[in-house]
C-alpha cells in the first residue's frame, strides 16, 4: 500500500511531498561525508563511468544479509550480472537465496541490469537492524558507451521480511546536482511521458469509438480531419482548449478546479503497473492489483468533488449516483480479480502473466468455471466503475443532462473525457494482464520472448491486440444497450455480482488446492473450459453475428446505406 | 400556474426540469420534487409554446389557415391538416373525390410511421440505448423523401387542401411507397431484436407508471396511450372516415391493445410496443390503400370550394399518431372562423405525470414522458 502511495506520488510528480518525509522514515545513520550526495529514493539514477558508489541499505529486518551488487563478471559473455535483492526473482526463475556478509555471490543474469559493478561489504552496524554497505568503490562499465542506471525497485523487494525494505541509501560521490532535483525532474520527465504516450492513444480510441459507432448507427464517423477522419481528436482538443474556462457563480472554485485532476490522476497513475508487452512496464509492483484497484478510487473522489463543488443539483446527483456506483461495484471487481490471485500466488501484473501461457487453454480465464465466472464478473464490475454504458448513470444525459460534469466546459470538461476514455484502455488491459494472457505470444515460453528482440515486439502486439478487442466489445455494448436504473445497478450489484465473486472465489480456492496434487484434473479442466466456455460459446456468438450480418445485408440490399440522397440512390440500384 | 408548489418540504429538493433539458421532448417543464432519486410529486408546467394557433384561425380564411395546422403537432403535421379539412367539409358540406380520400389516408399513414418512428427511437434514447434513435430516424428519412416527392415538404407538409389534396401522386412515386413497405417490414422486426425486446429495456419498463383502462378513460387519453391501456378504441376502426371504413375490413384489422406481455397491461413497455404495432398495422394499411387507389380516375384529386362562406358549426375527428386529434369549428357567414378549437392527445397524457410521477425514480419520470409520446407544440397550440 504504502509502495502505491509512493508510485502514485511518482506519477504526480509531487517530488516535494515525498522528500519532505523520507527522513522521518530513514533510521539514524551516520550523514555522509561532505560533498556527497544522497540518493533516497528508489527511481533510477544514473551513475558516470568513474563514479564512487556508496550504497547504505536498511531493510527493516532483524536478520540475515539481504544486498548484493555484483560485478559484471562476464560482460563480453553477454551475461553481465545483476543488482538483486534477496528473495528476488531474477527474470529467468531463479531467486536470490544465501549470501553470506561481505561475499559476492553471483545469482544470474538479465539484460535489462546490465552495467552495475559495485562490490559490496555488508556490514552489521550493532544494531540489529541496520545492514550498511560500502563505502567508495569505482564503478565499472561494463558497457562501453552507456551510462549505469542503478535501480531499486520496490517490486524486487517481495519475499522480503518486512517488506519495506525499501529505504536504501545510495551515495554518490561526484554528483554535484542535488538527487532531489534530478528526482523531481524525473518524475515529472515520466508524468510527460505517460500524457504524452497516453493522450494521443485516448485520442485515437475516441475517434474510433466515434467510427465504431457511425457504423453501427448507418451513419459516417468522423472523416474529416487528417486520413480518414483519424486526427480528429486533435482537432477537437484544440478547440476544447480554446474555449472560455467557465467557472460558474456558486461554485465552490477551488474543488471545482481540482475535481478534474484527481480523476485524471486516478485513472493515469494505473499506467505505472500496466504492462504493454513483455519488457515495457513503468514498474512491476508486487502490489500491483492492489494499486490498480486503490488508485482507481481516486476517481470517485473526483466525481463526487466535481459533482458537489458545481452546486448544481444535476451535478449533485451524478455525484452521489456514481460515489454510490463506483464504490459498490469495486468489491465485486475486487473480489473477481482475487480469484486469479489464488491461483498465481502473486499480485504483480508480469507475475499474474507470465503463470499463464500463449494459448488460450493456458488463460487465466479458462483455469475453471470459477475464473471464468471472475472473469465475467469483473468485466461487467470495470464497466460499471468506468461509467460506461449500460452504467453510464453518472454522467445520464438523458436523465441529468451531463450528471456530474454539467457544469464544466473547455479543458476542464476535456480531462474528464479523456479520463473516462482513457479508462477503457485500462479496462482492456486489466482484463487482459489478468485473464487472457497479456502479452504470453503462442507457442513461445515467456523466457524464449524474453530472450529475443523479434519476439518482444511480437509481444507488444499480441497484449495490444488483444486490448484492441476487448475495447472493441466495450464499446459495442456501448452502443447497443440501454441503462440501468439506479436500484437495478445495485441490486444488481449487491444481489448478484457480489456473491457470485464471493462464491467464485472460494470455490476457485478450493479447486486450487485440489488440483495442487492433481495436475492431471487441473489440465483436463483447462481444456474442458476451454472447449465449452471459448470455442462452443464464441461459436455461439460467432453465428449470431454472422447471421446479423446477413439480415443487414437483406435490409440493404445495394450496400449503400451511407449514401446521400438515400432513398433515390437506393432505387435506382433496384 | 398558480397551484404549482415551489417550496420544498424537509428533506426534499426540487429539481427543475426543463424547460432546457434533453428529455422533456420539446419546451416543456416539469417543477419536480424528489428525496435523492425519488420523486414526490412532479408538476409539469405548459405553456411555454403557446402560440395561439386557435386564434390566427380566426383571423385567416377558411384556406389560409391550413399551413397553420401544420404547427399543431409537427411530428404528425398531416393529420392535422386532415382534420381541419374535415372539420371545414362537413360545417360547409363540400364534396371530396375519393381518390382524395385515398391519398389522405397514404399521407396520414406515411406520417404516422415517421412519428412514431420519432417517438420509438426517442424513448429508447431516454433510456439511455442511442443507437435505435439513427435507425428509426433513417426510416423517417425514407418517409420524408417520400412526402417530399409527394408534396414538397419534410417536415410541415401543408398538403391537404379543403376539398381534397394538394397534388396527385405518381405511378413511379407508387412503386416507390411500395418498394419502402417491402423495406420497412424487416426494419421493424430488426427494431424488435434490438430494442423493444431488449431485456434491460424491458426491465426498465415493465410495470412501469401503469395505466389501467378506466383511469385512462377517466383521464380522457387517445390513441396510443389509451390502447395500451387495454381499451380497444381506434377512431380508424370505431368511426371510419375517409377510406378506412373500405380498407380495414380487407386487411383483417384488430385494433391492437396493450396485453401487459411483460408485466401489467398499460405499462411503459406495453406503450412502446404498442407503436412498434402500429408501425405493422400502417404498413397493411399503406398497401391496401396503394392498390385501393388504382380503382379511382387519375388527376381528380381536389374539388375547390369556390366561394366559402359556411354558416354553422361542425366537428371532425382524425385518428393522429398520439391519438383522438379533433376539431371543432363554428362559422358565421364570414370567409373566417368565428371560432376554431383543437383537442389534441398530449394534452391529457400531460395531466396523467403528476398522477403517476408520485414514487418514481428520476430516470422513470423520463421513461414515463417519453412513453406518453408528449409533443410540446401539440399540448400548447
Amino acid at each position: 500500500m504504502r509502495a502505491s502511495i509512493v508510485m502514485a506520488m511518482l506519477v504526480l510528480g509531487l517530488a516535494g511531498v515525498a522528500r519532505a518525509q523520507a527522513p522521518e522514515l530513514l533510521p539514524a545513520i551516520a550523514p555522509p561525508p561532505p560533498g556527497e550526495a544522497h540518493v533516497r529514493d528508489l527511481r533510477p539514477t544514473k551513475l558516470e563511468r568513474g563514479d564512487k558508489l556508496t550504497v547504505e541499505l536498511d531493510t527493516g529486518a532483524p536478520s540475515g544479509p539481504v544486498i548484493i551488487l555484483l560485478r559484471p563478471a562476464a560482460v563480453s559473455a553477454g551475461k553481465p550480472e545483476a543488482l538483486a535483492l534477496r528473495g528476488h526473482g531474477l527474470g529467468d526463475g531463479r531467486v536470490v537465496t544465501d549470501i553470506d556478509a561481505g561475499v559476492e555471490a553471483r545469482v544470474g543474469h538479465d539484460a535489462r541490469w546490465s552495467g552495475v559493478a559495485v562490490q559490496v561489504t555488508l556490514v552489521d552496524t550493532g544494531k540489529g537492524d541496520v545492514w550498511a554497505a560500502t563505502g567508495g568503490h569505482r564503478v565499472w562499465n561494463s558497457l562501453p558507451g552507456d551510462d549505469y542506471q542503478l535501480t531499486f525497485f520496490p517490486g524486487s523487494l517481495r519475499g522480503l521480511a518486512g517488506e519495506l525494505a525499501a529505504r536504501h541509501r545510495i551515495v554518490i560521490a561526484g554528483h554535484r546536482v542535488p538527487p532531489t532535483v534530478v528526482s523531481a525532474a524525473v518524475m515529472i520527465g515520466v508524468t510527460l511521458l505517460i500524457l504524452l504516450l497516453v493522450a494521443p492513444l485516448t485520442g485515437l480510441l475516441v475517434v474510433w469509438e466515434r467510427k465504431i459507432a457511425g457504423r453501427m448507427q448507418s451513419r459516417f464517423g468522423p472523416n474529416r480531419v487528417g486520413p480518414s477522419g483519424w486526427l480528429q481528436w486533435l482537432a477537437d482538443a484544440l478547440k476544447l482548449i480554446r474555449k472560455e474556462d467557465l467557472i460558474p457563480t456558486d461554485a465552490d472554485p477551488m474543488l471545482f478546479r481540482l475535481a478534474p485532476y484527481l480523476v485524471w490522476m486516478g485513472i493515469f497513475a494505473t499506467f505505472v503497473v500496466l504492462p504493454l508487452s513483455e519488457f515495457a512496464i513503468v514498474a512491476d509492483l508486487n502490489v500491483g492489483l492492489l494499486y490498480i484497484t486503490s488508485v482507481t478510487t481516486f476517481t470517485v473522489i473526483g466525481i463526487i468533488m466535481g459533482g458537489w463543488a458545481s452546486n448544481s443539483k444535476w451535478s449533485l446527483l451524478g455525484g452521489m449516483r456514481s460515489a454510490a456506483q463506483i464504490i459498490s461495484y469495486e468489491l465485486p471487481a475486487s473480489i473477481a480479480l482475487l480469484s486469479v490471485v489464488v491461483v498465481a500466488g502473486t499480485l504483480s501484473p508480469q507475475e499474474l502473466i507470465r503463470a499463464q501461457g500463449g494459448l488460450p487453454v493456458d488463460w487465466f480465464v479458462f483455469r475453471s468455471p470459477f475464473t471464468f465466472v471472475a472473469f465475467v464478473i469483473y468485466f461487467i464490475s470495470a464497466l460499471a466503475e468506468g461509467n460506461r454504458t449500460p452504467f453510464d448513470l453518472p454522467e445520464a444525459e438523458s436523465e441529468l443532462v451531463a450528471g456530474f460534469n454539467t457544469e464544466y466546459s473547455g479543458f476542464r470538461w476535456s480531462i474528464f473525457s479523456l479520463a473516462e476514455w482513457t479508462n477503457v484502455y485500462v479496462v482492456g488491459a486489466i482484463v487482459t494482464t489478468v485473464f487472457l494472457g497479456g502479452w504470453q505470444v503462442p507457442f513461445f515460453t515467456a523466457d524464449a520472448v524474453a530472450a529475443s528482440v523479434g519476439l518482444r515486439a511480437l509481444s507488444l502486439v499480441v497484449m495490444l491486440a488483444k486490448v484492441a478487442t476487448l475495447t472493441f466489445v466495450i464499446i459495442w455494448i456501448r452502443w447497443s444497450l440501454p441503462r440501468f436504473r439506479v436500484d437495478q445497478m445495485m441490486s444488481l450489484c449487491w444481489k448478484w455480482l457480489l456473491p457470485g465473486a464471493f462464491v467464485a472465489f472460494m470455490a476457485q480456492a478450493a479447486w486450487t488446492w485440489l488440483v495442487a496434487t492433481r495436475p492431471a484434473l487441473d489440465t483436463g479442466m483447462r481444456w474442458t473450459m476451454f472447449l465449452v466456455a471459448g470455442v462452443l460459446l464464441g461459436l455461439f456468438f460467432l453465428t449470431l453475428v454472422v447471421r446479423a450480418f446477413r439480415r443487414v445485408r437483406l435490409l440493404h440490399m445495394d450496400g449503400r446505406q451511407f449514401s446521400l440522397p438515400f432513398f433515390e440512390r437506393r432505387l435506382q440500384k433496384r | 400556474m398558480s397551484e404549482l408548489v415551489l417550496v420544498s418540504g424537509e428533506d426534499e429538493m426540487i429539481l427543475n426540469m426543463g424547460p432546457q433539458h434533453p428529455s422533456t421532448h420539446g419546451v416543456i417543464r416539469f417543477i419536480v420534487h424528489t428525496d435523492g432519486e425519488i420523486i414526490s410529486r412532479a408538476e409539469p408546467d405548459v405553456g411555454y409554446l403557446h402560440r395561439a394557433i386557435e386564434h390566427i384561425a380566426e383571423k385567416c380564411t377558411y384556406e389560409g389557415f391550413m399551413p397553420y395546422t401544420d404547427r399543431v403537432d409537427y411530428v404528425c403535421a398531416m393529420t392535422a391538416n386532415h382534420v381541419w379539412a374535415s372539420a371545414v367539409e362537413k360545417l360547409a358540406a363540400l364534396p371530396v373525390p375519393p381518390r382524395a380520400h385515398h391519398l389522405r389516408v397514404i399521407s396520414d399513414e406515411l406520417n404516422r410511421i415517421s412519428s412514431h418512428c420519432i417517438a420509438l427511437g426517442a424513448m429508447a434514447m431516454d433510456l439511455g440505448a442511442i443507437t435505435p434513435f439513427p435507425y428509426a430516424l433513417r426510416e423517417r428519412e425514407y418517409v420524408n423523401d417520400l412526402l417530399e416527392e409527394l408534396c414538397g415538404a419534410r417536415l410541415t407538409y401543408n398538403y391537404h387542401r379543403i376539398g381534397g389534396v394538394g397534388w396527385d401522386m405518381t405511378d413511379a412515386w407508387r412503386d416507390k411507397a411500395l418498394r419502402f413497405l417491402d423495406h420497412f417490414v424487416p426494419v421493424i422486426d430488426e427494431f424488435d431484436r434490438l430494442i423493444t425486446m431488449n431485456e434491460i429495456f424491458v426491465k426498465r419498463l415493465a410495470n412501469l407508471a401503469v395505466i389501467g383502462g378506466e383511469e385512462a378513460i377517466a383521464y380522457g387519453l387517445v390513441g396510443p396511450n389509451l390502447r395500451a391501456a387495454g381499451v380497444a378504441f381506434d377512431l380508424r376502426a370505431d368511426m371510419p372516415y375517409a377510406t378506412y371504413g373500405d380498407i380495414l375490413p380487407k386487411i383483417g384489422w384488430q385494433t391492437p391493445v396493450g396485453s401487459g406481455r411483460m408485466g401489467q397491461t398499460g405499462d411503459a413497455w406495453d406503450r412502446f410496443w404498442l407503436r412498434v404495432e402500429e408501425w405493422r398495422w400502417s404498413v397493411k394499411i399503406l398497401r391496401e390503400a396503394l392498390d385501393q387507389i388504382q380503382a379511382t380516375p387519375r388527376g381528380e384529386f381536389l374539388i375547390a370550394p369556390k366561394r366559402l362562406r359556411p354558416k354553422g358549426d361542425a366537428m371532425a375527428r382524425v385518428e393522429a399518431a398520439r391519438g383522438d386529434m379533433s376539431c371543432y369549428v363554428i362559422g358565421d357567414g364570414a370567409p373566417n372562423a368565428y371560432r376554431a378549437r383543437f383537442r389534441t392527445g398530449s394534452f391529457n397524457a400531460m395531466g396523467l405525470v403528476r398522477e403517476k410521477s408520485r414514487g418514481l425514480m428520476v430516470a422513470d419520470l423520463v421513461a414515463l414522458i417519453a412513453s406518453l409520446d408528449i409533443v410540446a407544440p401539440e399540448i400548447d397550440r
